[in-house]
């Protein structure tokens, strides 16, 4: 008897200890679902299937736990609770930032489809410019620049992201450090509609001119620049603007891709060059040719760069701008050429020039001395590039040497 | 109280906390609080959902609890399983696609990243090694970069039936440059003419980025285009090949081009590029200017093949061929087309140009005209077709011609000189 005794206490003792165990837990989910206003058809939403006719609600009754997750249960018209419920769902940021941007995208180019045209037939007779398999409307383009922003803008407020830099990131464009992050969203933002302004105005003149850039059309390409530039100017301190130009601007990108391809600049280099180039142009007049106070001003400008750049860096840096030079060192690039090699032959031809400009200038020769001389300092010159570049190399680069064959031109006929 | 009474009152205790126990056991509801918050949030979202069917049914299920889900019981690092997962739960295959195609394009975006190590997007100074270079490092990077990029597509298909990111084109309205080129044909001889074409085009690439190219380069860029033709015409039908031929040859390509202006018609433009296909090796461009014999040669084959050309298409009509050859005909028939005016108007234009310079050679050439006299004459032929032209074309579309094409008109009076003091 004792020992049932004690064998029913120890029980109790157990039992006592469960319940109060249960007591503590359980108490929260009710008062969440009561918070929350939860009631059995919420319950039965977030479990339901795909309605195959008339819509099925589901009610639980017990709790045996199974795991049954539909996608609908995050699904929305609606991209706010679409969003949260994929937070609720502990969907990586990443992720929900993947899912939203392609709906947006695929939202926005929807919209789009009634103004497209499809795509021209190919007809391989159809000649020139007319060629086009995308031509569209002006509305279409119109459309397009305006969808461009909202969509950016949609993104923003949804997301908090930048669809540019998303799309950097998705297709390994460059992700660019922001040089304005240091100023306020609302001036960030500002820079931005201006910037997409700028490209919406560059390609309506691009629509209007059909693949025709006439004069009128470069002139009036080459204000937009100008323009961006003023606008920019009233939001920015110098600066900020300056910053942001030399990383973003047409000028910089040409700086960049194209002229100062044989030039290895260091950064301080590279901003010296683009401040003496972006002053050089906002002297040169909006339309025509610049007249002769702006090419004064324009030398000025470039004798600050060579003091900026030193001597020896600035003649590296006029070298790089000379069409022969880059020229010959593409040659060498795709011959497997030494550098040393172009070097060599750019050193010559100045050397080359200035023994023919002499003899041109020397009066005291008569026409025939004068070219017999020329003759022999071509042929001199000729000689030493073929060595430098070899028999082939040498032929190819003469079709684009004209300095070679100036050297000696050949006889004007009658 | 005796044991036999503390027994008992133990059991009935027993009796009660197990009912008790029972009771709450039973009553417990999952409990995770994201659980209960994801319950509201959905809650929510049902009623935003529109109702999808104008009926609503009870269903009772028993013994079924949901556990809380989480996004990490699908995602996974296999990207089949991941696929496998998503289409489980029901995930739209649109969904499921942006999903995986964003995820395969940062993959191979950072593979694309490891070709070019020494590229950093913020040494905004520093040149772009990818952009423009021709050398053999630079080459073999670009052939591996063009790997990459079908690789991935092979990839999205393999796991998702399409290629996603060329869907999404297709919505934006970018067909592939590919199907649009190649429609006459089925989606097998496409690929088939893909595979075909790749070796031949990245030697042609490689051979088309060098800008200081010889007269062997451009015989090595013929014959590996020919080959790539004869690649083709294994593959196609004859009807599917001449199509393709007319599509995408070089010939083809530098005619439509040349063309401009005249607007052949099928079987004139058919007809021109069998002639200039048969004398392709002779038209080529001779380079080298000490060439004499090539120079010749060339010349020859050119004016035969005006010859022919004259003789298919009749006097008249190989008129306008030639106008056609003129870059300022050219630039009348864009300035119109940009105008929105009928291209005839460029022949009415065009014969005031040749008039015009008949008219002032002549003047030149009449030796009874003092400088002073011939330099009016001049001007006054001048002023004369400029106000016709402005008449014919309107004001628009000769103010914007007289700056691209219409060159010659500044051509037809001497340029005045201003002599040095």
């Amino acid at each position: 008897m004792k020992a049932l005794a004690i064998l029913s206490i120890g029980i109790n003792l157990a039992l006592a200890g469960y319940v109060a165990m249960q007591f503590r837990e359980s108490p929260e989910p009710v008062r969440q679902q009561a918070a929350s206003g939860q009631d059995n058809n919420t319950k039965s939403s977030f479990i339901a299937r795909r309605p195959t006719g008339p819509r099925v609600e589901t009610l639980v009754l017990s709790n045996v736990v199974a795991s049954d997750f539909s996608w609908r249960k995050v699904e929305s018209d609606d991209y706010r609770p679409y969003i949260a419920n994929l937070r609720a769902i502990s969907c990586p940021e990443e992720t929900i930032r993947d899912i939203i941007i392609a709906d947006v995208d695929k939202l926005y180019a929807r919209k789009l489809t009634p103004l497209r045209k499809p795509p021209a037939e190919f007809k391989f007779w159809t000649t020139g410019e007319s060629f086009s398999r995308y031509d569209q409307s002006p509305e279409y383009y119109k459309a397009q620049s305006e969808f461009g922003i909202e969509k950016s803008k949609v993104l923003k407020e949804l997301l908090g992201a930048d669809y540019q830099k998303e799309m950097a990131k998705e297709y390994g464009w460059g992700e660019t450090k922001d040089p304005l992050e240091h100023l306020p969203q609302e001036t960030r933002d500002k820079v931005a509609e201006l910037n997409q302004k700028f490209a919406l105005q560059r390609s309506e003149i691009h629509r209007k001119a059909k693949g025709h850039i006439d004069s009128a059309t470069q002139d009036e390409l080459r204000a937009l620049p100008r323009k961006l530039h003023d606008d920019l100017a009233a939001v920015l301190s110098p600066a900020d603007l300056f910053d942001f130009e030399v990383r973003t601007s047409d000028l910089a990108r040409n700086m960049k891709y194209n002229e100062l391809q044989a030039f290895d600049a260091t950064e301080e280099e590279f901003r010296a060059i683009f401040k003496t180039k972006q002053d050089a142009e906002l002297l040169t007049p909006e339309q025509g040719q610049p007249n002769k106070a702006s090419l004064d001003e324009r030398k000025e400008v470039d004798a600050e760069l060579k003091q900026s750049l030193g001597e020896d860096r600035y003649k590296e840096y006029q070298r790089a701008q000379d069409g022969d030079y880059q020229n010959l060192l593409r040659l060498a690039e795709s011959r497997g050429m030494e550098r040393t090699a172009v070097d060599q032959i750019y050193q010559l031809k100045d050397e080359a020039q200035k023994a023919a400009s002499e003899v041109r200038r020397n009066t005291e020769l008569s026409a025939e001395q004068r070219s017999a001389a020329l003759a022999a300092i071509k042929a001199e010159t000729e000689k030493t590039v073929t060595e430098a570049l070899g028999e082939r190399n040498f032929k190819t680069y003469k079709r684009y040497a004209y300095w070679l064959r100036n050297l000696n031109p050949a006889p004007r006929p009658p | 109280m005796n044991t036999r009474a503390i027994v008992l009152l133990s059991i009935l205790g027993n009796i009660g906390l197990l009912a008790c126990a029972i009771h709450l056991h039973r009553s417990r509801k999952p409990s995770l609080p994201s659980y209960a918050t994801a319950q509201a949030q959905t809650a929510n979202l049902a009623k935003a959902l529109p109702s999808r069917a104008t009926e609503t049914k009870v269903e009772v299920v028993t013994n079924d609890v949901v556990a809380e889900f989480r996004w990490q019981q699908i995602e996974s690092a296999n990207c089949k399983a991941y696929v496998a997962n998503l289409r489980a739960i029901d995930c739209p295959e649109e969904t499921v696609r942006d999903i995986i195609a964003a995820d395969v394009n940062k993959l191979y975006a950072q593979k694309r990243k490891a070709l070019w190590p020494e590229t950093k997007a913020n040494e905004y100074w520093k040149k772009d090694p990818s952009w423009r270079s021709v050398s053999a490092t630079e080459t073999d990077r670009q052939a591996k970069s063009r790997a990459l990029e079908k690789e991935k597509s092979e990839l999205l298909k393999s796991l998702l039936g399409v290629d996603p990111i060329k869907e999404r084109n297709k919505e934006n309205g970018y067909e592939d440059s590919w199907d649009w080129l190649y429609s006459f044909t089925s989606e097998e001889k496409k690929q088939q003419l893909r595979d075909a074409n790749e070796s031949y085009d990245q030697k042609l690439q490689a051979l088309y980025r060098v800008s200081m190219r010889d007269d062997d380069d451009e015989k090595e860029i013929r014959k590996l285009r020919r080959e790539k033709l004869a690649a083709a015409a294994g593959i196609l039908s004859p009807q599917e090949f001449e199509e393709y031929e007319l599509r995408t040859a070089q010939i083809a390509v530098q005619l439509r081009h040349d063309l401009d202006g005249f607007e052949p018609s099928a079987q004139e433009f058919r007809e021109i590029y069998k002639l200039r296909k048969a004398r392709e090796d002779d038209l080529a461009y001779v380079s080298d200017p000490d060439d004499e014999d090539g120079q010749d040669k060339r010349l020859k084959a050119v004016t035969a093949l005006e010859q022919q050309i004259k003789q298919m298409l009749g006097e008249q009509c190989f008129a306008e061929y030639e106008h056609a050859q003129d870059h300022s005909y050219k630039e009348l028939v864009r300035a119109l087309k940009q105008n929105d005016l009928p291209t005839m108007l460029a022949n009415k234009a065009y014969e005031m140009k040749t008039g015009a310079e008949q008219a002032a050679r002549r003047v030149r050439s009449d030796e009874s005209l003092s400088p002073e006299q011939r330099n009016e004459a001049l001007k006054a032929i001048r002023g004369e077709t400029e106000k016709g032209l402005s008449q014919q074309l309107g004001e628009n579309v000769f103010s914007s011609y007289k700056r691209s094409g219409g060159y010659w008109l500044n051509n037809l009076v001497p340029r005045e000189t201003t002599r040095r003091p």
